[in-house]
């Protein structure tokens, strides 16, 4: 198991290098100077030249991109081209507070997905199978983006029970973390419920009737962790579009997290801070799927890693 | 299993009670109040009297916290590197300027704040300027000559620095200290619009020994003002916070606190005002300002600052059928500006008639290309385009209010008159970067775009048109004139204020008769504040400004 952890981290230092290249490359291709964007009506020619020489966009792609890997290798990933904070403190600041939407995001959308999946799957076109389902297909389909002014409007602006903005205490993390849970939640239900359905025909569930064990027991403790397995796949391929929802949720809320912090650089052209955030959303994104790999291994014993 | 079902349903119940029971009381729904309070007295060194019993009759209230919501975040607490008009306004909070721009009596003026009174030399050249005495910066540090000598010419243009903005006071060649409360600021040649330039939010009066004790680069951290509120904290992307100054020389501030919570999404930034998260909000679309108009009840009041941005297509005048003048006027004449400014802008400003703003020095209505299609054609048709003529328009999406409609109205109007246009909508970034190509890469013809005159000194908004500012300056119009290129660098030495105005004015006529553009309006300034936010005023520089004044009136 040890191994194959060593082995899948080196993975992981190979596809963020490759990360790394591409959008290194991708966003100097981009129309758009970053020393243009911060000069101000008065500056001359001159004046843009040296902001371009300050920034270090003189110098050949080729050369920037291996000053670039070298003060990455030393941990260094430069510093914004409009605040001149260090890039790692700029991250170090925001990755905490993404990580606590997605996070929680993510447990809203585990806990209430798979509750309604299996209740579906229990007790299948029943009612409530119909109800989930539908809300999971509108889930599915609706925008982050409204979803979350709907909830804005409503909470906020009508019933005054949350804050519509910013990110200062528990209360404020309900709305956007809702936001995102709700829309992951419906693909989540619905993979738990045809996971579910299918599980519960095994042979080994008709044993465990037939044994004479209570219906919750069987569902619970016999077939619940098999259903799951192919749900946790899911989660880990979900956590990235999750990632994508920050960007949207955050925009929306105010909230001040690394989804914000890429968008303003984009809008900026702050290079380092794009070329850092992209690579730690990549690696998180990375990360959270070997531990989706790993937990796979704990679900299931047939499955070992060497 | 039924039990179970039942047993989850009731968890999932309880849990929903147990979390709605958290929720924080409403928030006050907003409350008619009266609109109009008592005026406050001019701030005096003594806090108010404040206890009546019913608001109409109280002066102003002393207490609480304001919350401002701009789009963004001020990006780093220094004016020396920040940009953005609104943000620099808050910085203005802490640390101030030389002067600043009002408009007094309906006049845009250059007013005083750390300099009292200024005066031109003989020759034009040096500019001598009395500051105000027993000033302090918030560490202590005495405000006075040395101050100003080192934030202009230590600071501000030592390269070493590197400040965004040093190109905007390149003409200051020296300052010198004449005595503890008097310096002399001698320019690169004459220069008459010094004390407007010198209100130009960048700079701002910082204390030398903070500067000298953290650094330019950690300053930000830190920074200590004059300004009637002292910096408390900067949450980069959540809050900046200040704190009354009590020994702020124009008057200790009635509010405890200002704090700045950027909300880049224009709805939610309406929704926090109105559910009352923020007092003022910058940046607001006019339908929801007129829905904020129609509708008192809501409680929020809409703020319209006098424009000092023109908002035109350019026309790229060495391109195809755009270097006769005769098309370019055809162009101005097939535009209806009453009906765009009418339907998309809610009548919410004037028809551009001068390629400077009305609050700009100097202004003056030169002309209005009234609609008059048939003119259009007509002219057209002298020039040889009786069929008309195909051209693309670029513009960066989102960045001006309402962009996109009032390009397709523009677009459907010169349809109209035969001129074919294709729309080519740009990211900003992206937009920048074809506008800013030289004359022989440049495959910009038509150009939709905004020019700012945060000085509203004529001096920027005339240079922009001669042929040194041609990209990668503003002049994408490519556009330039013999008599101006003689005419602008006279207006900026004139001495004589009347005899400046008299070359500004032929200036504007040339420029008006020339046409490189297509004349449009001037951007409204439409912000928005709670009803219970008093005496909040937002100038014509976009910045928030006079805030020691301001108070909150809440039970």
């Amino acid at each position: 198991m040890g191994r194959y952890i060593a082995y899948r981290l080196i993975l992981t230092v190979f596809v963020l290098l490759g990360v790394s290249l591409a959008i290194f490359f991708m966003i100097r291709l981009v129309p758009g100077d970053p020393a243009e964007l911060l000069a101000d009506q008065w500056a001359t020619k001159e004046d843009i030249e040296q902001l371009r020489r300050d920034m270090g966009l003189d110098k050949p792609i080729t050369v920037q991109y291996l000053i670039f890997m070298d003060r990455l290798l030393h941990g260094d990933l430069g510093n914004s081209v409009i605040t001149k904070v260090p890039v790692t403190s700029e991250i170090a600041a925001k990755f905490p507070s993404t990580l606590k939407l997605a996070v929680t995001g993510t447990i809203i959308a585990v806990v209430i997905g798979s509750l309604a999946g299996t209740i579906s799957a229990v007790r299948p076109y029943s009612i409530f199978d119909n109800t989930a389902m539908i809300l999971a297909l509108l889930g599915v389909s609706t925008p982050a983006f409204w979803l979350g002014l709907m909830f804005m409007l409503v909470f906020s602006v009508h019933l005054g029970w949350f804050p519509a903005m910013g990110a200062a205490t528990p209360k404020h993390l309900v709305l956007p973390s809702l936001t995102l849970g709700l829309l992951t939640a419906g693909v989540i239900a619905r993979q738990s419920r045809s996971s579910m359905l299918q599980t519960l025909q095994e042979d080994y569930i008709v044993t465990a009737r037939s044994k004479g064990l209570r219906e919750r027991v069987v569902v619970y403790k016999h077939a619940l962790k098999n259903a799951l397995i192919p749900v946790v796949t899911i989660v880990g391929l979900q956590f990235g579009h999750l990632l994508g929802g920050t960007v949207l949720v955050e925009s929306v809320f105010s909230w001040p997290g690394m989804g914000r912090l890429l968008v303003d650089a984009i809008f900026t052209r702050d290079y380092p801070i794009i070329q850092g955030a992209v690579l730690m959303f990549a690696m998180a994104f990375a990360l959270v799927n070997l531990g989706v790999d790993l937990l796979y291994g704990l679900l299931d014993p047939r499955i070992g890693y060497e | 299993m039924a039990r179970f079902v039942k047993l989850t349903v009731s968890v999932l119940l309880l849990v929903a009670v147990a979390v709605s029971g958290c929720a924080p009381a409403a928030t006050p729904a907003p409350e008619p109040t009266p609109t109009e309070a008592a005026p406050p007295p001019e701030a005096t060194p003594t806090t108010e009297v404040v206890a009546t019993p019913t608001p109409e009759e109280a002066g102003p209230k002393e207490g609480g916290t304001l919350v401002i919501s701009l789009g963004t975040d001020v990006p780093i607490f220094d004016s020396v590197y920040a940009s953005g008009i609104p943000n620099l306004g808050i910085i203005h909070l802490v640390t101030e300027g030389l002067t600043r721009i009002d408009p007094e009596g309906g006049e845009p003026k250059v007013l005083p704040v750390l300099a009292e009174s200024w005066e031109q030399s003989a020759d034009g050249e040096t500019w001598t300027f009395k500051l105000r005495e027993g000033v302090m910066f918030h560490d202590g540090t005495p405000f006075n000559a040395e101050a100003v000598r080192f934030n202009i010419m230590d600071r501000m243009l030592n390269p070493d620095t590197k400040a965004l903005a040093a190109s905007a006071f390149s003409m200051i060649e020296s300052v010198e200290v004449v005595d503890e409360y008097t310096v002399n600021i001698t320019t690169d040649g004459p220069f008459a619009g010094l004390p407007a330039q010198l209100a130009y939010s960048p700079m701002a009066m910082n204390s030398p020994t903070q500067v000298q004790k953290l650094g330019n680069e950690d300053y930000h951290t830190a920074p200590m003002g004059t300004g009637p509120f002292k910096f408390v904290h900067h949450i980069k992307g959540q809050e900046v916070l200040v704190e009354a100054n009590e020994d702020y020389w124009g008057g200790a501030p009635y509010l405890d606190a200002i704090a700045m919570r950027p909300i880049p999404e224009t709805a939610s930034r309406l929704m926090a005002l109105e559910a009352g998260d923020s007092h003022v909000i910058y940046h607001v679309p006019p339908r929801d300002a007129q829905r904020y108009i129609d509708d008192p009840s809501l409680g929020i009041e809409v703020l319209t600052p006098p424009q000092q941005r023109t908002i035109f297509v350019g026309m790229n005048v060495k391109w195809g059928p755009f270097q006769d003048v005769k098309v370019r006027q055809a162009l101005n004449y097939a535009i209806d500006q009453q009906a765009i400014i009418d339907s998309i802008l809610m009548g919410l400003t004037e028809p551009m008639d001068s390629p400077l703003p009305p609050t700009c020095v100097c202004y003056q209505s030169t002309k209005n290309y009234a609609y008059d299609p048939d003119r259009a054609r007509e002219l057209l048709a002298e020039a040889g385009y009786a069929d008309g003529f195909k051209a693309t328009l670029h513009y960066g999406a989102g960045r001006y209010l309402l962009d996109s409609e009032v390009v397709e109205a523009v677009q459907s109007y010169l349809a109209d008159v035969g001129v074919d246009v294709e729309v080519v909508a740009l990211e900003w970034a992206a937009f920048q970067a074809a506008q800013k190509k030289p004359l022989e890469e440049t495959e910009v013809q038509m150009f939709f775009v905004g020019w700012g005159n945060p000085t509203v000194d004529p001096d920027l908004g005339t240079y922009t048109y001669r042929e040194a500012s041609w990209p990668p300056g503003l002049n994408a119009m490519f556009y330039s004139n013999p008599e101006l290129e003689q005419l602008i660098p006279e207006q900026r030495a004139a001495t004589d204020p009347a005899a400046r105005c008299d070359i500004v004015n032929e200036i504007q006529e040339i420029i008006m008769e020339d046409a490189p553009q297509i004349f449009l309006y001037y951007e409204p300034q439409v912000h928005a504040k709670r009803s219970e936010a008093m005496d909040v005023t937002i100038s014509l520089t976009e910045r928030i400004d006079q805030m020691h004044k301001a108070w909150l009136d809440t039970p």
